[in-house]
């Protein structure tokens, strides 16, 4: 089986006035398909600039990346938006809900991105369903949500497109522990159900949701 | 179409700076519009009102001429031949004119008097009402001489030199015509009756009726090679050319001047619209961020900010056509033109102005848009 991710001999340096950051320092692993991995690291140590690579935001300074094993790292910013569009679904801290979309549209916009077309909103339906949230909330705005309502909603977003790889940046991090617990939760039934997560955290609690676990330290992995 | 839908919420949500940048945009396009219909307006009535001035050519005696013991040059019969058979098929008509004291009711006043055969008069002047005169004794008079005096039709007026006339034609009002017989306060008597009356050496204008007034300098040029030669200078003809080249020249200077004046404010809105979307852009940069995270693409991102912009645009420029059209018709209802209101060249500005309006907001949204297209994810995530 084709891994989802593989990272070989991947660094990634960021050119500032007072120096080069050597933010990722020679890292290499392997993501199989139905893993739920943890990465996890002190503050500095390199987690956001991994899942900034991982999510085709970035491309590396050096060694090769592999999504699906298609390489990303000579790709132009108009071809690793297509990877993003057809391989990936974020999850962020702060759940980046579009304001001016109401929950049906902000689930619908992947979809509508990737089909260039119609909102499907019978699917948008479905997965709202699955991740619990009340049909009644469908056409509100997120700033009338809750914090946990407005995560499912962004997990539903994530879901959209089946993605093969789902990236979360600190998924409970914004949240109080019993309704990061339900997230948790929600995110280890989608591990089930047979798909791929990265998940990146210092919260040790959700790290034992996780099948792998990747410590990082000062760009490197442990 | 869900980017176009991105930017109405986003211009119903800012609905306040929205209403001020149409209002601005509007005000520009008003500006541009309604000065525009103004020169225009201007220009039809003024070249309406000259439009005669090319029908007939006065031909007048030059310093060349041949002139009487008071010094006053005249034109001879061969003269008017030459200019007949040189105008062909124009009709060329020669006309003497002279003055005279018309007593009425206890006063004296001054009266031009014309004198010219009865089937030239048809040529060069119109009735109002009854007939040419034929015969002695008779005459027809212009139209300000007969309303200012209440002469009718029957009247008899005594002059000094002519004796008894009796009214026998009252002429249509010539209005501001500039050139042929200027006939609305004088008699119009019949050649035989003058010549045996005033003391005439000779003609003194010919007067050339055109069927054609864009044949003007082309008959002008063959009727002075025809007469003025070796540089002598029998006749003299006013060149309508260089008025109505002066005319015309005023003219469009003055509504260049009022176009100016309107596209700085149209340049005014532009700047405003700029500023819109610049802040649109930096205050959903974070927005652009999860944007670009999903898949979408740069120029998707352009697209949603071009429509913000021209949306803008297109509604405060057609509010601002509308509204010129108004004040268009307004202005034209003040300035008693009207008629020259409802005329495809003075709804023209309205049409440019709308275009140019909603072109400027397409323009003054192309840095924004370009700028929040080629922000990075990353940083564009990062941004709080
Ligand atoms: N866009 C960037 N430009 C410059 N330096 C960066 C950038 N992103 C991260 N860094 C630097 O790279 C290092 C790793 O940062 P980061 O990946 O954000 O770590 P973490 O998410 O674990 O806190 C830090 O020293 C940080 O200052
Ligand atoms: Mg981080």
């Amino acid at each position: 089986m084709t891994p989802v991710l593989q990272f070989i001999h991947v660094t990634k340096t960021y050119t500032l006035p007072a120096g080069d950051v050597i933010a990722l320092d020679d890292v290499s692993f392997t993501v199989e398909p139905g893993e739920f991995v943890a990465v996890m690291g002190p503050s500095g140590s390199g987690k956001t600039t991994l899942l900034n690579l991982m999510g085709c935001l970035d491309v590396p300074t050096e060694g090769e990346i592999c999504i699906n094993g298609t390489s990303i790292a000579d790709m132009n910013d108009n071809e690793l938006t297509h990877v993003r569009l057809n391989t990936i679904g974020f999850i962020f801290q702060y759940f980046h809900l579009f304001p001016l979309l109401n929950i049906i549209e902000n689930v619908t916009f992947p979809q509508v991105m990737k089909d260039k077309g119609k909102a499907n909103n019978k699917r948008a339906h479905e997965i709202l369903q699955s991740v619990q949230l009340e049909t009644k909330l469908y056409t509100h705005r997120p700033n009338e949500l809750s914090g946990g309502q407005q995560q499912r909603v962004a997990i539903a977003r994530a879901l959209i497109n089946d993605p093969p790889l789902i990236l979360c940046d600190e998924p409970t991090g914004n949240l109080d522990s019993k309704t990061g617990r339900g997230i948790m939760e929600m995110l280890f039934a989608l591990r089930e159900a047979g798909r791929t997560i990265i998940m990146v955290t210092h919260d040790p609690n959700n790290a034992e949701y996780a099948t792998r676990i990747i410590q990082i330290r000062d760009g490197q992995i442990e | 179409m869900i980017f176009l839908e991105l930017a109405k919420r986003n211009l119903q949500l800012h609905y306040i700076r929205t209403i001020l940048a149409m209002l601005g945009i509007a005000i520009g396009v008003i500006a541009i519009a309604a000065l525009g219909i103004l020169g225009n307006m201007m220009y039809l009535g003024i070249s309406s009102q000259f439009a005669d001035i090319g029908s007939i050519m006065n031909v007048n005696p030059g310093p060349d001429a041949p002139s009487d013991a008071d010094n006053r040059r005249y034109l001879t019969e061969r003269h008017l031949q030459t200019i007949q058979q040189t105008a062909l098929p124009n009709p060329a008509v020669g006309t003497y004119s002279g003055s005279d004291i018309m007593q009425f009711r206890n006063s004296r006043a001054w009266a031009s008097v014309y004198g010219l055969s009865t089937q030239d008069m048809a040529i060069v002047t119109e009735l109002e009402e009854g007939i040419y005169p034929r015969s002695t004794g008779t005459a027809a008079i212009g139209a300000v001489l007969a309303a200012n005096n209440n002469f009718k039709l029957g009247d008899k007026v005594q002059l000094d030199k002519l004796g008894y006339v009796e009214v026998v034609g009252i002429l249509k009002d010539s209005g501001s015509r500039m050139s042929g017989l200027s006939a609305d306060r004088a008699f119009i008597i019949t050649r035989e009756w003058y010549v045996s009356v005033f003391d005439s050496p000779g003609y003194d204008s010919v007067l050339i009726k055109l069927s054609d007034t864009t044949t003007y300098t082309t008959v002008m040029d063959e009727v002075q090679t025809a007469l003025n030669k070796r540089d002598r200078e029998i006749i003299s003809i006013w060149d309508t050319s260089s008025f109505s080249d002066m005319l015309s020249e005023t003219l469009g200077q003055m509504s260049m001047f009022l176009t100016a004046i309107g596209g700085i404010s149209l340049l005014v809105a532009g700047v405003s619209i700029f500023n819109i979307m610049i802040m649109s852009v930096n205050e959903r940069i974070k927005e652009i961020g999860i944007m670009r995270s999903i898949g979408v693409f740069r120029w998707e991102i352009m697209s949603m900010f071009l429509y913000e912009g021209v949306l803008l645009g297109i509604i405060g420029s057609v509010i601002g056509g509308v509204l010129s059209l108004f004040a268009g018709y307004v202005l034209a209802v003040g300035m008693e033109m009207v008629e020259f209101f409802f005329n495809i060249t003075t709804m023209l500005p309205v049409v440019q102005a709308v275009t140019m309006g909603i072109v400027l907001s397409l323009i003054c949204t192309l840095y924004p848009a370009y700028m929040a297209s080629k922000l990075n994810p990353i940083d564009a995530l990062r941004h709080d």
